[in-house]
């Protein structure tokens, strides 16, 4: 089965002065709607660079291989307008700091009245009572006072609901938020994952959580991609990736979270070693620098995709099946 | 010494001259670095590059227009243009380089004080900055040369005390920015003096923008000094100055345009090096703006 | 034992308004403090863990021990000794060393960081007859190449530059190092890194720790004993695996319950706490956390609690104490719950 979302065989590059940066290679994902999907790795994994080429936002000289799928849709070769229609209409996306999100010289209502322009249909009385109910439905109590308020006047935690609330304001297929907890003290963070978690009920487009917290990863999605220098190294059910991970960084990215331990550790564990430079990525494994299970193939040959179970995949030449 | 770098971690190599290197691989740098060392050496050894001396007055050959004689044509009083501009720039740029350069010093060093230093001394040094800069430049340039006599010495002065309240305004708010950094707070943990954070720490750091903008001001002065020339308060008469060349043209500038065009262009010419120049330095000065290999 | 560091009584208050206002405002806004009456103490080699949503005053806490804010009361004693006067201050701060939040940032960004590292032996006047070998030194004392002694700070990764922000404040062997947040905006396997290295040097050179983090996953396994800041006050502090394990203030049980467990067999149902930390400038009257207290009750609203002594080790400042299976942690995990329904 094809999911609403699909990625299949996608790269970006990067043309920069000092080289391509090959950013993202190979990176094959699917979703379908009423899904949450996590994507998690450390910084340079090549997430951000995922979601934004999902969301058709990549710079100018990014480029392109591979296709994105949208509803049947291939993205990547949609002409300019379209993109637009389909960025406004039906992906939405809620970043790390709200605050960049909000024009600081206009009211919270005025922006969030803006954002339905492409709704002709409704007037503006109309457009500001959806705004309320939705204001409400994220949890914000005084709705039409917040309306009023200019976005410096919110807190972290307010602004992020608001922002969810204005990306959910168009009824978007595909929802991403981009480390949507990182800024928030732990309460608040964890009065949005609740938030999160609620709206899924109601909500039955796709919900692309993107996080280097594994917490907030096990806490809010079903199915989740482990990322690794721009490549997607093992996919699977979320209990699958956090009980039964097959690929030694995801085991080793598992093992250094202090969250897991409840006993106090002496040393903490880490992974050795550097990201590889991504302008001249190794011609093997990714990880086999860094891999203390590294054999003779992982240094010269690229692995498969090993399919592990229906759904559980992993990039590596130590897993069977 | 060159030091050992591992293969992933690029070192930058340590080479000669790395200023030079910085400001010759910029296109538009390049050309003002050219423009400025063409200027200064005009301007160094101006009695053996101009043809004529500049002041030798032949009314008979008034106004003459370009020819292979008088490559710049001739004056009102028949002196040789070519040669008055060569010496013209020996003025304006000593006085523009003199005046900006005490200005730039005096403003660097009062505006750290002012950021950096006790509360009460920032509200007096401000008060100065502010009466200072509200004097009319041409009044008190009548004042100090009531007092001084007229001259070069006089006209630098009368710039300097003029122009350096803004750059103290400008490096005191720049200090102000940089007082509570992080950085400057571990320095004070550190427990270094005074001096050093502001010699070391802030200085480097907020001296970027002085130099484009005196940089950018070497012209203005330059026709500063023309207007104040022209009023009799700056370089007496004889003397050659481009500002001098400048307002003998416009009094004929329908018999001999080509006076205001050669006056005027050594002026471009000059505020477009000078200008450039300032954004190289600038970009050479900021290792942040420098381009970054990708992460 | 005496302790190395005692604070007594400390706060610091912001006042609003210029000097100006403050002389000619007939109604003057009044002060508030964002410190409120701090008591610490620090044993020799102890590593003591500050923690606290932003807001709290932990920062500003540090910042204070160490004479970069000003206190408006209290006492600080270092080795034994007063801090009252600046030169006080400056002793205080050649025998201590404080790492920044921000890595980067708190390096000079036009000097190179075989400058920057050998800077503090330099200001002390500690004789250096190659600086740049010094410098090499102190880059392999933490682990880092010889070659980056002629980087520039914006040069270098997050984990590189908390690394030199290590050899830097440990160059001239303090007996107290004062880390802000030492992990923020490190990933998870690098954060390991630098916690290894400042545990390492710490058994090596034996100086005692203020880490001032909100981070709860990783301070519990770095420190000995915890402070939990809210709003400027302590409520809780304690060995850090009792803390843990039995937290006796509201708070402290919210702030556990509510750190994301990386398992998803075991997803936490709600919030452990709802709405928002109030503004200092708004304190809530008696007890401050009473207005997201699972189960605050009348007394709370009215009454400011103690901050009382319970067992040995152990001082929370709340009315009703969570005791160890006792009644009042039942009732917080139902009152917990029941407000979480809703």
């Amino acid at each position: 089965m094809t999911g609403a979302l699909a990625a299949r065989d996608l790269s970006v590059r990067y043309e920069t002065q000092h080289g391509s940066v090959h950013a993202l290679r190979h990176v094959d994902i699917e979703a379908h709607p009423g899904e949450v999907i996590g994507i998690v790795g450390e910084s340079g994994c090549g997430k951000s660079t995922l979601v934004t080429a999902l969301a058709n936002l990549l710079p100018a000289n990014a480029r392109i291989d591979g296709c994105i799928s949208w509803n049947g849709v291939d993205l990547a070769k949609l002409d300019a307008h379209r993109q637009r229609l389909l960025r406004g209409d039906e992906i939405a996306l809620v970043s790390q700091d709200p605050m960049t999100a909000f024009n600081p010289v206009l009211t919270i209502g005025d922006q969030l009245v803006d954002f339905q322009h492409h709704r002709k249909d409704i007037g503006r009385a109309r457009k500001r009572a959806r705004i309320a109910a939705m204001l409400g439905r994220v949890g914000i109590s005084d709705a039409e006072r917040r309306m009023q308020s200019y976005p410096h006047e919110l807190s972290g935690g307010m602004r992020q609901r608001v922002a969810i609330a204005a990306a959910l304001l168009t009824d978007p297929g595909l929802l991403i938020a981009d480390e949507p907890t990182t800024a928030l003290d732990v309460t608040m963070e964890a009065q949005i994952i609740h938030l999160l978690r609620e709206l899924r009920r109601e909500y039955n487009g796709i919900i692309i959580v993107v996080s280097h917290h594994l917490g907030v990863i096990a806490e809010l999605c079903d199915r989740v991609y482990v990322m690794y220098a721009g490549e997607v190294v093992e996919g699977g059910e979320v209990d699958a990736i956090f009980h039964d991970a097959r690929h030694p960084y995801t085991q080793a990215l598992l093992a250094c979270d202090p969250a897991r331990f409840h006993e106090r550790l002496d040393r903490l564990p880490t992974i050795p070693g550097v990201l590889p430079n991504l302008t001249a990525p190794p011609c093997g494994c990714v990880y086999a620098p860094r891999c203390d299970r590294a054999f003779a193939p992982c240094g010269t040959i690229a692995p498969p995709l090993v399919k592990l179970s229906a759904s559980h995949v992993a990039r590596c030449h130590a897993v069977t099946p | 010494m060159s030091s050992v770098a591992d293969a992933s971690l690029s070192t930058p190599d340590r080479q000669r001259f790395p200023l030079l290197r910085a400001l010759l691989a910029d296109p538009f740098t390049c050309v003002a670095l050219i423009l400025v060392t063409g200027f200064l050496i005009t301007a160094v050894f101006a009695p053996w590059l101009a043809p004529y001396s500049p002041i030798k007055i032949d009314v008979l050959h008034k106004l003459q227009p370009p020819s292979l004689a008088h490559w710049f044509g001739t004056d009102h009083l028949g002196r040789d243009l070519l040669s008055r501009v060569i010496h013209g720039a020996r003025t304006a740029l000593t006085i523009a380089m003199v005046s900006v350069a005490i200005a730039g010093a005096i403003g660097l060093l009062l505006g750290l004080i002012a950021g950096y230093g006790p509360r009460w001394l920032d509200a007096i040094l401000v008060l100065t900055f502010d009466s200072l800069n509200s004097l009319p430049m041409i009044m008190f340039a009548l004042a100090i040369i009531t007092v001084l006599g007229a001259g070069t010495g006089t006209l630098i002065i009368v710039i300097a005390a003029t122009s350096f309240p803004s750059y103290a305004r400008l490096i005191r708010a720049q200090t102000l920015a940089l007082r509570n950094s992080d950085y400057i707070l571990a320095e004070r943990l550190l427990d270094a003096s005074a001096a050093r954070i502001i010699f070391i720490h802030l200085l480097p750091n907020v001296v970027g923008p002085l130099i484009i903008l005196l940089s950018m001001d070497i012209p203005v002065v330059i026709m500063v000094e023309a207007g104040l020339s022209f009023l009799g308060l700056g370089v007496r008469p004889p003397t050659p100055s481009w500002g001098s060349i400048l307002y003998d043209g416009y009094t004929s500038i329908r018999a001999a345009p080509f006076m205001v065009i050669f006056g005027g262009l050594p002026l471009v010419l000059a505020t477009l090096g000078f200008t450039f120049l300032g954004e190289g330095l600038r970009d050479y000065l900021d290792p942040r703006l420098q381009l970054r290999r990708p992460a | 034992m005496s302790p190395l560091l005692a604070v007594e009584d400390l706060s610091v208050s912001f006042a609003r308004g210029g000097l100006l206002n403050r002389l000619i405002n007939p109604f003057p806004l009044p002060s508030f403090n964002v410190i409120d009456r701090v008591t610490l103490s620090l044993m020799p080699g102890e590593t003591l863990g500050l923690v606290g949503e932003s807001g709290s005053g932990k920062t500003t806490l540090a910042r204070t021990i160490l004479g970069l804010v000003q206190a408006a009361a209290g006492r600080i004693a270092f080795e034994g000794r007063d801090v009252k006067t600046q030169a006080d201050f400056r002793a205080m701060r050649r025998r201590s060393a404080m790492m920044f939040q921000d890595p980067v940032a708190s390096l000079s960004p036009r000097l190179r960081i075989g400058t920057l590292l050998t800077e503090p032996q330099v200001i002390q006047g500690v004789p250096m007859p190659d600086r740049r070998a010094a410098g090499r030194a102190l880059l392999a004392l933490v682990g880092l190449p010889a070659s980056f002694v002629d980087r520039f700070p914006h040069e270098l990764s997050g984990g590189q530059a908390r690394r030199v922000c290590v050899a830097r404040a440990l160059a001239m062997k303090p007996h107290l190092l004062l880390a802000d947040e030492p992990t923020a905006g490190l990933d998870v396997s690098v954060q390991g890194d630098v916690l290894n290295l400042i545990g390492e040097l710490k058994r090596e050179l034996g100086f005692a720790a203020i880490i001032v983090t909100h981070n709860l996953a990783m301070i519990r396994h770095v420190s000995d004993r915890l402070a939990i800041m809210y709003l400027g006050r302590l409520v809780e502090t304690g060995p850090t695996q009792d803390v843990f394990s039995s937290p006796m203030h509201p708070y402290t049980a919210t702030l556990i319950q509510s750190e994301p467990i990386p398992d998803p067999r075991r997803r936490g149902q709600n919030p452990a706490v709802n709405g928002e930390i109030p503004s200092v400038f708004r304190r809530p009257s008696g007890c401050e956390f009473h207005t997201r207290c699972p189960i605050a009750r009348d007394r709370c609203k009215a009454e400011a609690p103690a901050y009382r002594k319970i067992g040995a080790d152990r001082m929370v400042r709340c009315h009703f104490p969570l005791e160890t299976g006792g009644q009042e942690r039942e009732a917080f995990s139902r009152a917990s719950t029941n407000q979480r329904g809703n």
